[in-house]
Order: structure tokens, then sequence, then C-alpha cells
């Protein structure tokens, strides 16, 4: 019974953790008192279950199924929501199995699912005012994770200079964005702040590695211009321009014009998984 | 200072690969104890592991643990700046 539980442990481990659960079962296999391979083999599950980030992964998948799936309930686009959430867990599962290349990616990729988690709950709030669209915005949350999770297995991106090129791409447009009537009324100048950081890559690690880290790094910061965009004009309504007269719908409304943003995000991040795979190939 | 145990454990014949239930039994460490040190140690370089080449008929191959230069540096690190904890450390361990 306790090694059945111990192989099913194990499949939940990560890819660079599987050979350690390889190796305990193997020493288990080992010993041949059958009380004593019992006591070494819950050891092992101990060591499993409790060690490192195992647990405290899969309570917080658990608890982010359960916030949608409680949400969800009632809610016109309930069934895209319930659809949405089998897709990001079996695409967290997949990224399971794909472990990232080193620490630094390892916290990139974690912050990916932050960024996905609350893209997903903003979706469950605001994001279903327009029911029709729900879905396209559903892929695009699938095409941001599907990027994060592929990108971070790669060697192609240096992922410590994505984590500095993203907080300056975002401050280059939200700061201005703050303090300027005329940056508010530009949406587009968000999308070329994205793509500031591309040069800025390039500059920084010439070379193709230089690029995807930029492009990488343009991708996260489309998503948290989406982001930032919707919890400023949340926190503050008054800065959202007058496009209806009405404060509630301005807030809206002027959400409207960083869908595109989103978008895009979206579509380069498919791209990243494409140029993952291609040197996933070579 | 359990990590340190097993450290000094695989120091003290640097060449020779140990397997994990025989330092668990050595260390008196349990499985769910030693397990996390071995993985931490591997990950930081301190440790290498490895497959067993030829086990015998009848047994699965066993995962190995050899220590490595910076394992030996840290064990002699350890001795020499904190030698009272260590020898506490240890002799509790054992």
């Amino acid at each position: 019974m306790v090694i059945r539980l111990l192989k099913i442990a194990f499949a939940l481990l990560p890819g660079h953790r599987r050979e350690w659960g390889r190796a305990m079962l193997a020493e288990s296999a080992a010993i041949s008192d059958q009380a004593e391979r019992r006591r070494f083999a819950r050891g092992c599950l101990r060591a499993v279950v409790f060690s490192g980030p195992t647990l405290t992964y899969y309570l917080g998948l658990l608890a982010f199924g359960t916030v949608v799936v409680v949400r969800a309930v009632g809610l016109p686009i309930g069934g895209e929501a319930i659809g949405l959430l089998v897709v990001v867990i079996g695409l967290i599962w997949w990224g399971r199995q794909r472990s990232p290349v080193d620490a630094h990616s390892r916290a990139l990729r974690l912050g990916g699912y932050v960024l996905a988690t609350i893209t997903v709950l903003e979706l469950l709030t605001t994001g279903t005012n327009d029911p029709g669209g729900w879905w396209l915005a559903a892929l695009a949350v699938v095409a941001y994770l599907a990027g994060f999770i592929q990108i971070t297995t790669s060697t192609l991106i240096d992922s410590r200079l994505v984590a500095q090129l993203v907080p300056a791409g975002l401050a280059l447009w939200w700061i201005p964005m703050l303090l300027s009537d005329t940056v508010r009324s530009m949406p587009p100048l968000a999308i070329a702040a994205a793509f500031a950081v591309v040069p800025a890559g390039i500059a920084a690690r010439p070379g193709v590695r230089g690029v995807i880290s930029g492009l990488t790094a343009t991708t996260a910061v489309l998503l948290l211009v989406f982001l930032t965009a919707a919890l400023t004009f949340h926190a503050a309504p008054d800065l959202a321009p007058n496009i209806t007269g009405h404060a509630s719908d301005n807030q809206v409304e002027a959400l409207d014009p960083y869908v595109v943003d989103f978008l895009l995000g979206a579509l380069l991040s498919l791209g990243l998984v494409g140029s993952a795979r291609i040197q996933g190939d070579v | 200072m359990q990590t340190l145990a097993v450290l000094e454990v695989l120091a003290r014949e640097p060449d020779t690969p140990r397997y994990g239930y025989e330092l668990g039994k050595e260390l008196g460490l349990k499985a769910g104890t030693l397990y996390p040190i071995l993985i931490r140690l591997c990950e930081r370089g301190f440790l290498e592991a490895f497959w067993e080449a030829d086990p015998p008929a009848g047994r699965p191959a066993r995962h190995l643990y050899r220590i490595l230069g910076d394992g030996v540096r840290l064990v002699d690190e350890a001795r020499r700046g904190f030698p009272a904890t260590g020898r506490r450390a240890l002799g509790g361990a054992w």
C-alpha cells in the first residue's frame, strides 16, 4: 500500500526530480524485510510530499481550481471557464514534466503562473462584461501559459535579463501614464514601451539570445500592461479617460484599447513556443 | 548539521560511492530527512549521483552518491570554522 502511494506521489514530482523518485523506489525494492521496507517507503513518501514546493504547488492549484469553479457557477461563461480551468491544469501538468533550465527560469515560470492566475481571475470578474469574446481571452491565457512554460525550458533566453527588462518596460509606460493625460489617451504608447525592451535586450546580450530574451520580456510586459491598466482604472477611476460621461462606464471602456496589448502578447507568446521548439529540434 | 553529517560520512572515503538506505542507517536518519539533504547537496554540486552500473541479478540498480571536491572543501571549512559545533552535531547524528 505504502509503495503504491509512493509510486503515485512520484508521478506528481516535477521532471527534474523524477530520477530521485526512481532512486527511492529502487532502494525500497532492495530492502528484504517487509516492515523495514514499509518504514523506509513511508519516509520517502514524507520526503516527496513535504520537502520542496510540491505540497504548496498542489494546494495552490487546488485553491485556484476551487475559486474558478465557485466563481464560474451561474456565470454565462461558466462552461468556458471550466474548460479553461481543465486546459490550464493540463498545461501545468505538462509543465511539471518539463523542468525550467535553471533557478532564474524557475522564478520566471513561477512569475508566469502568477500572471496567468491573476488574468484568469480578472477574466472571471470584469472580463464577464463581454461573454461573446470570452473564449478568445481564454485562448490568449492558454497561449501565454504555454509560452511561459516552453520558453523557460529553453536555453534561448537569459532569464535574469528578462527579469530586469520586464519591470523596466512596464515602468516606461505606467509611470508616464499615471502622470500624463496625453499618455492615458494614447494606449498604443504601451505597445511601443513593450517593444522598446527588445533593443535593450539585444544591447545587453547581442545575438539571438538577446532578441528572444527581449521578445519574452515584451510578451510579459504586454500582459502586465493589460492587468496594470485594469488595476489602475479600478483603483483610481478618475484616471480613466472620459469616454461615456459615466465614471463606472469609463472604467470599462478605458480598458478596451488594452485588450489589443493582451491579444498581441498572446500571439507573441505562441511565437516563443515555436522558437523554443525549433531550438529543441536543433 | 545533519547535512554536514552526511558530507562527513561521504568524505571519509571520497572514492567509495554509498547508497541512500546505507547512509540513513549509519547516520540514524530516516528517508524523509535524508533524501531532501541528498537532493540539495547534489543540486548544489557537493555530491554526484549516479546509477549502479552492474547490480546483482534480482535487485534493481541503486542510486549511488559520491562526494565532489566542493563537498570535501565544505567539510574541511566546517571542521576549521565550527569544530565544536560540528563534533557535537555529528555525535548526535551517529
